[in-house]
């Protein structure tokens, strides 16, 4: 088991900034989880730490021990690619003990270790066979076998579940998370899906633009995100994040809200944003008086265990809806719920839920005191 | 007329043109070619007449026939190897990041745009006895002259080490399209291992360029068959036939001698020989290729 740590992590390519400033560490036999979307730098701060990529500008510690100018083969670090890289004219065997032979381990360490590692990730039978005659799921098992048999204590993976099926993918999840508790080994893992981040991660650090946005455990990162990014990265569907106005005499209501319901007892600066994931709102009948926000259903998704409603602001749908116009506030029903589109409703969600996120896109830490949606205005 | 049949005219029709020209220039020589070593040359005197084997017969007394046979076995062993190995080396060094890349790419490539009437020419300059670069460098150091393709010793491998700079070039383009075609996470992957430089060559490298060197192999071998333009200008199989090639040789026996039969029979000797080291390339190396 090995502890990693980042310090201040720059990458930059001529004038392009890859990575700026990223500092993290992950604790030794933790599973720790690069999350981003595409062209975050999450990929190439693997790299750094893989020693594939000389960083312009900071450290990265394996074991206390600075390997920042140490040779990749030096660090004592595996790596699963995304295209799994394996060598096509090998054998499956082959290109497992590829890194043994080179590294001049005798052979009958070689052929225990091999067996071990095939039995792990239960390649058995295919050993013979070239990596052409695979399925990409079974590539996908040659190529974290190849990981495994180096026994090195870090691993590092480029997603690799990205180029399988999504059933595949749901199974394999679980599968490399139980190998990595068996094993012990401490995994940095690199990917763009939040799912996966949040099935496997101990510690999920989120990146955005090169930047270190929020890193925590993923519970952490789903109930407290820092920043609106932060929020609608992480959670299916996204958090809503609904425009807040400033009415003359102070009073804060949502954006559109025909009833101007106050929110909150007292006055916010302009250009705040209100967030709610939608697992958290409740529609309910729009002849309950004075229970919510009046909305009217725009859309409706339907995903087998639940449905996602659309629902905007007002009595009436805005037609055509402008550029200006923002998104429908998503609305996440169980089980299978039809609406008419244009039918009037109300929308709860409870104080506990609510995300505040500042003018200055900062999570707003305590709320301010929330009213009850049940006081109409006098 | 059934639809059925047009569309089968029309078929034929498109493919006309082509067959023509193949039919009228490729396998109508070829036979003829064949049918013309079954006869003996007709003169004036004594027409054409039927001798069966009798020109292959001719071929086993033939010391010169030996003589360009041998010549060009030696030439081949000697260029192509050679050639390829200069090509691999050339490409794995300007496959990386050079500066002025394209420039060196550019150089290494020139030979393979240049004539081979004008290459035979430059290289006559440096092999000239007395004041060719060759000598001139070697009277710096205090070495007599040597006459490079006056002697039959050094005539076969004067032409030899002319053919590689020309041919190597050509090839490199090959190798070089092929290595930019290797996903470079595969020499990551081998890197984190812990892989050399030479272990990733013999290991990874050479065996994934396998098909580009059967193709260059293939392509190579044919060419040291076929080239002889370069003898035009350098020697004209000289001295002594000692630097004569088996086409060269054919075309001597056509048009010099006139023996359009024995020319015939050696041509197919020619063919079959092609024919062999191609087939036999093909079933040999095709075990040890790896395509992708």
């Amino acid at each position: 088991m090995s502890r990693v740590e980042v310090q201040g992590l720059c990458k930059q390519w001529g004038q392009t900034k890859a990575l700026s400033e990223v500092s993290f560490s992950a604790e030794a036999g933790s599973f720790v989880v690069l999350l981003g979307p595409s062209g975050c730098g999450k990929s190439t701060l693997l790299r750094l730490v893989a020693g594939l990529e000389t960083p312009s500008q900071g450290r990265v510690l394996i074991d206390g021990a600075d390997v920042t100018g140490r040779d990749p083969a030096r660090r004592g670090v595996s790596m699963v690619f995304q295209s799994y890289a394996l060598f096509p004219h090998l054998s499956v065997a082959e290109n497992i003990v590829f890194g043994l032979k080179v590294r001049r381990v005798p052979a009958p360490e070689r052929a225990r270790r091999l067996a071990q590692a095939a039995e792990l990730v239960g390649l058995g039978d295919l050993l013979a066979r070239k990596p052409a005659a695979l399925s990409g799921g079974q590539r996908q098992r040659v190529a974290l076998a190849r990981a495994v048999v180096a026994e090195t204590a870090v691993c590092l993976m480029d997603e690799p579940l990205s180029n399988l099926d999504a059933r595949l993918r749901q199974e394999m999840r679980l599968e490399l998370k139980a190998l990595q508790r068996r094993l012990g080994m401490t995994v940095l893992y690199v990917t763009h899906d939040q799912t996966e981040a949040m099935s496997m991660a101990d510690h999920v650090v989120l990146l955005n633009g090169g930047r270190l946005v929020q890193e925590g455990p993923p519970e952490e990162l789903y109930a407290a995100p820092e920043t609106p990014f932060a929020a609608r990265f992480i959670g299916v569907p996204p958090m809503n994040l609904m425009p807040l106005s400033v009415e003359a005499d102070g009073q804060v209501c949502l954006a559109g809200d025909v009833e101007r319901r106050p929110l909150f007892a007292h006055s916010l600066p302009e250009g705040c944003r209100l967030g709610v994931r939608p697992e958290h709102l409740m529609l309910e009948s729009a002849d309950t008086p004075g229970q919510g926000i009046l909305v009217v259903v725009d859309s409706e998704d339907y995903h087998g265990a639940d449905t996602v409603v659309g629902v905007r602001p007002g009595p009436d749908l805005p037609d055509p809806p402008g550029p200006d116009t923002p998104p429908p506030i998503q609305v996440r029903l169980p089980g299978r719920v039809r609406l008419r589109r244009g039918e009037a409703l109300r929308l709860r969600f409870a104080p506990a839920d609510l995300h505040l996120f500042g003018p200055d896109g900062r999570r707003q830490d305590p709320l301010p005191r929330i009213l009850p949606l049940a006081t109409r205005p006098a | 007329m059934t639809a059925h049949r047009r569309t089968l005219i029309h078929g034929w029709l498109l493919l006309l043109p082509a067959a023509v020209l193949l039919v009228g220039f490729t396998h109508y020589p070829a036979v003829a070619t064949f049918l013309d070593s079954l006869f003996s040359t007709g003169t004036v005197i004594r027409p054409s007449r039927f001798v069966g084997a009798g020109n292959y017969r001719l071929l086993l007394d033939d010391p010169v026939f030996a003589k360009v046979l041998l010549n060009t076995v030696l030439f081949a062993l000697g260029t192509v190897p050679a050639a390829i190995a200069l090509a691999l080396v050339m490409a794995l060094w300007v496959n990386r990041r050079l500066p002025a890349r394209g420039l060196v790419r550019l150089a290494y490539f020139t030979p393979t745009i240049l004539p081979m009437i004008a290459v035979a020419n430059i290289w006559l300059f440096f092999y000239t006895p007395g004041i060719g670069l060759l000598d001139q460098i070697g009277a710096r150091f205090g070495l007599p002259g040597h006459n490079w393709l006056g002697d039959t010793d050094t005539v076969l491998g004067c032409l030899m080490v002319m053919t590689v700079w020309k041919e190597a070039g050509f090839f490199m383009i090959f190798y070089l399209a092929a290595l930019q075609t290797l996903p470079p996470e595969l020499f990551e992957a081998a890197r984190l291992e812990g892989a050399g430089r030479w272990v990733v060559f013999r290991r990874l490298t050479f065996p994934l360029l396998m098909p580009t060197t059967l193709f260059v192999l293939i392509n190579a071998v044919l060419n040291s068959f076929k080239l002889v333009d370069h003898l035009f200008i350098l020697t004209k199989g000289g001295p002594d036939n000692a630097s004569n090639l088996l086409l060269y040789y054919i075309y001597e026996t056509a048009f010099s001698f006139f023996d359009t039969a024995y020319a015939a029979t050696l041509t197919m000797v020619l063919l079959a020989l092609l024919a062999v080291l191609g087939v036999g390339q093909f079933l040999l190396l095709d075990k040890r290729v790896h395509y992708r």
